[in-house]
């Protein structure tokens, strides 16, 4: 009887809700939270800078930074559509060694982009850094106003020493928000 | 006994519904999505007919809103697109989902008994309003679906920062709210692939009733079709859309349902001022099953949008206190095109005023230059970019330029609202380091202080031009203090001449 009860006033409450209820009123609702992550761009044989990292065929070992001061190599994405962007910071990664017993060099790291007019804007850092035998990550960061559209983003690397770097998935680019 | 609880639960819940209804329900999974990359998060709600037998549930709208946790997004930035399928009395029935994004208001037709009402809403500038594109819904209270999945492709576009993003999902449907309350399961193996986000809705209890609002939607899309058979009874028209000539609309009940489906009813909307006036035209059925209206303008009753109502035709943008620098008001003058009259709509947004300060970092060789620029400012918003004529960006920026050369520097500020201000200042030549706040720039502005502290270096004539004063002052102080006779110096050099 109790529970005979129980049913017939569930029924009259969920009628009498149901019966008043309005067209676009009587949505349910389902919220959720996603998870937005910065991309990453990676530095890839052909000057390239990629999404997805670099393996098999793509490793390269040196790519000719250095030994004359200022040489300067340049990777790029594909054309990303002149799409707005976050003000981003850039969080730059070189995997880098000494090629002749070089003990302390300097990079300059920059993360460009080019907006729809054409223009290149950008930042970067020098960095000083003692060289190894072995490749090592060095890593330094800088903020970007992007108040424009994208239409490319560039990453260059500018030596004043005889270095050796690699992109094997340690050069990199990760965009995070300011 | 729980099951009882459940259900009362369930029922005072849905009770609320009828103000503002709403349940809050749980997203089991947190889905990833990479910024720069579009089309990655599927969104799929599921539902199965035999859960919940013979209760209607017809999901034909679906309300996307999302906030980001750096501040409201716009529905600029995402987009979704989807697609409804289900079966129905043994059919299987699938249909696009077309979203609209907001600010728009959206209208639909409700039907109560054999009362019938309008209703609207304004989807927001973060909302999406996700309906079923060209059908129109015939359910009723005895009919049923089997099987029912939602796939909602959801995408942003790179102006979404990394960070944690809310997305509310909202359903709508002429059935009213399921009699059930969904559970979100994540699939069988109890995690979530980015292609693969299914998310299954289960009942919680059955056995209750509900109290069904009748049919439908409308529908006759661009071009208008001279004449078109309703097989499936789903059909959209977009209202307010100027049409002319003549539309005949035929009805087959018999394909539709071919036993107790209730006649179909035909309205008119008649626009006056922009809006829907509805007129019951015929909810006659012919003896052979066949309903046939011959309309001028044409609309059944259901949710559509109004996304064609207005065209503008002109658009003037106007500088009111006209002098170009900050603090001016611009007016634009929007003049639209309804589908029965003009209206013209006039926004005023203040422009910004930019300005900027210079300082002198590094003497030598190179003049380096440091141009701060937070004293600019917007009065009705804020400055979204800050862009100088040697090609950089951002608020503080440094630059080196050739010392001896006279050089103009641009800012251009834009705000929130797209409207920009300039202001130029000249360099000076002379290599100083320091603060230097006696600029005057473009617009005849000049720093009162007129102060400029820091180093003088010069070059070698203006320290040839420096000794020289320094002497004169020198023969001025000693002919003052009596230490030197001009008179008798004169004398003496005359005679040397002599």
């Amino acid at each position: 009887m109790h529970r005979k009860s129980a049913v017939l006033v569930a029924g009259l409450i969920l009628a009498a809700g149901m019966g008043s209820a309005g067209v676009l009123e009587s949505f349910g609702i389902i919220s959720g939270t996603v998870d937005v992550e910065g991309p990453t761009f990676y530095a890839a044989d052909g000057k390239v800078l990629q999404l997805d990292v670099p393996e098999g065929d793509e490793k390269v070992d040196y790519l000719g930074v250095g030994p004359k001061p200022g040489d300067v190599e340049y990777f790029s994405t594909r054309d990303l559509g002149g799409k707005e962007w976050y003000d981003l910071e850039a969080e730059m990664y070189v995997e880098v060694k000494a090629q002749s017993g070089v003990e302390n060099a300097s990079l300059n790291l920059q993360f460009n982009y080019r907006d729809s007019s054409g223009d290149w804007n950008g930042c970067g850092k020098w960095v000083n850094f003692e060289t190894q035998d072995s490749y090592h990550t060095v890593s330094v960061s800088c903020d970007l106003d992007v108040p424009g559209d994208v239409e490319k983003f560039q990453y260059v690397i500018e030596a004043r020493d005889d270095l050796g770097i690699q992109a094997t998935g340690g050069t990199r680019v990760e965009v995070n928000a300011q | 006994m729980r099951k009882i609880m459940a259900l009362l639960a369930a029922s005072v819940l849905l009770t609320g519904f009828s103000a503002a209804a709403s349940v809050d329900l749980e997203m089991v999974q947190n889905p990833s999505m990479t910024a720069g990359r579009t089309g990655e998060a599927v969104i799929s709600f599921r539902y199965e007919g035999d859960q919940f037998e013979d209760r209607a549930f017809d999901p034909f709208a679906l309300l996307v809103s999302v906030d980001h946790e750096k501040g409201n997004l716009s529905n600029r930035y995402f987009d979704a697109s989807g697609r409804l399928s289900y079966s129905w009395a043994g059919n299987s029935y699938s249909f696009d989902l077309e979203c609209v994004a907001g600010p728009e208001e959206v209208s639909s037709m409700n039907q109560t008994g054999s009362f019938y009402s309008t209703q609207s809403q304004v989807v927001e500038s973060n909302e999406l309003l996700c309906v079923p594109k060209n059908t129109l819904s015939v359910l009723k209270s005895n009919t049923f679906i089997e099987d029912g999945k939602i796939e909602l492709n959801f995408s942003t576009s790179p102006r979404v920062a990394p960070g944690k993003m809310n997305i509310t999902y909202s359903f709508g449907s002429f059935s009213g709210f399921p009699q059930f309350d969904p559970l979100l399961e994540a699939n069988e193996n109890g995690t979530v692939e980015l292609e693969d986000h299914g998310i299954r809705i289960e009942n919680l209890e059955q056995g209750t009733e509900i109290g069904v609002v009748g049919y439908s939607a409308l529908n006759v899309q661009n071009p208008v079709p001279d004449s078109e058979s309703f097989s499936l009874g789903y059909y959209e028209l977009e209202p307010r859309k100027k049409a002319s000539g003549k539309v005949l609309i035929e009805y087959d009940q018999q394909s539709i349902d071919g036993s107790n489906r209730l006649n179909p009813r035909l309205y008119r909307c008649s626009i006056q001022a922009g809006n829907c006036d509805w007129e019951l035209i015929s909810n006659q059925s012919a003896a052979n099953g066949i309903l046939k209206a011959q309309l001028d303008h044409f609309s059944l009753f259901g949710l559509f949008t109004s996304k064609e109502r207005k065209v503008v035709i002109r658009e003037e943008t106007q500088t009111v206190d006209g002098d170009g620098g900050g603090g001016t008001t611009v007016v634009t003058r929007t003049e639209t095109e309804y589908v029965n009259n003009t209206q013209t709509e006039t926004e005023k947004v203040i422009k910004p005023t930019a300005s900027f300060d210079i300082l002198y970092t590094s003497p030598g060789v190179r003049k380096d230059v440091r141009f701060n620029a937070s004293d600019s400012y917007d009065p009705d918003g804020s400055i979204e970019s800050y862009k100088w004529s040697f090609g950089e960006s951002g608020k503080t920026v440094e630059q080196s330029f050739p010392v001896n050369k006279s050089v103009n520097v641009t800012l251009t500020v834009t705000d929130s609202q797209g409207v920009q201000d300039s202001v130029t200042k000249q360099l000076n030549s002379g290599i100083r380091q320091g603060q230097e706040t006696g600029t005057t720039d473009d617009r005849g502005t000049q720093d009162a202080s007129q102060s400029i502290t820091g180093q003088f270096l010069g070059s070698t004539s203006d320290m040839v031009g420096i000794l020289a004063l320094l002497v004169v002052a020198a023969l001025l102080i000693l002919v003052y203090t009596g230490r030197v006779n001009p008179e008798a110096l004169y004398r003496r050099a005359k005679q040397k001449i002599e």
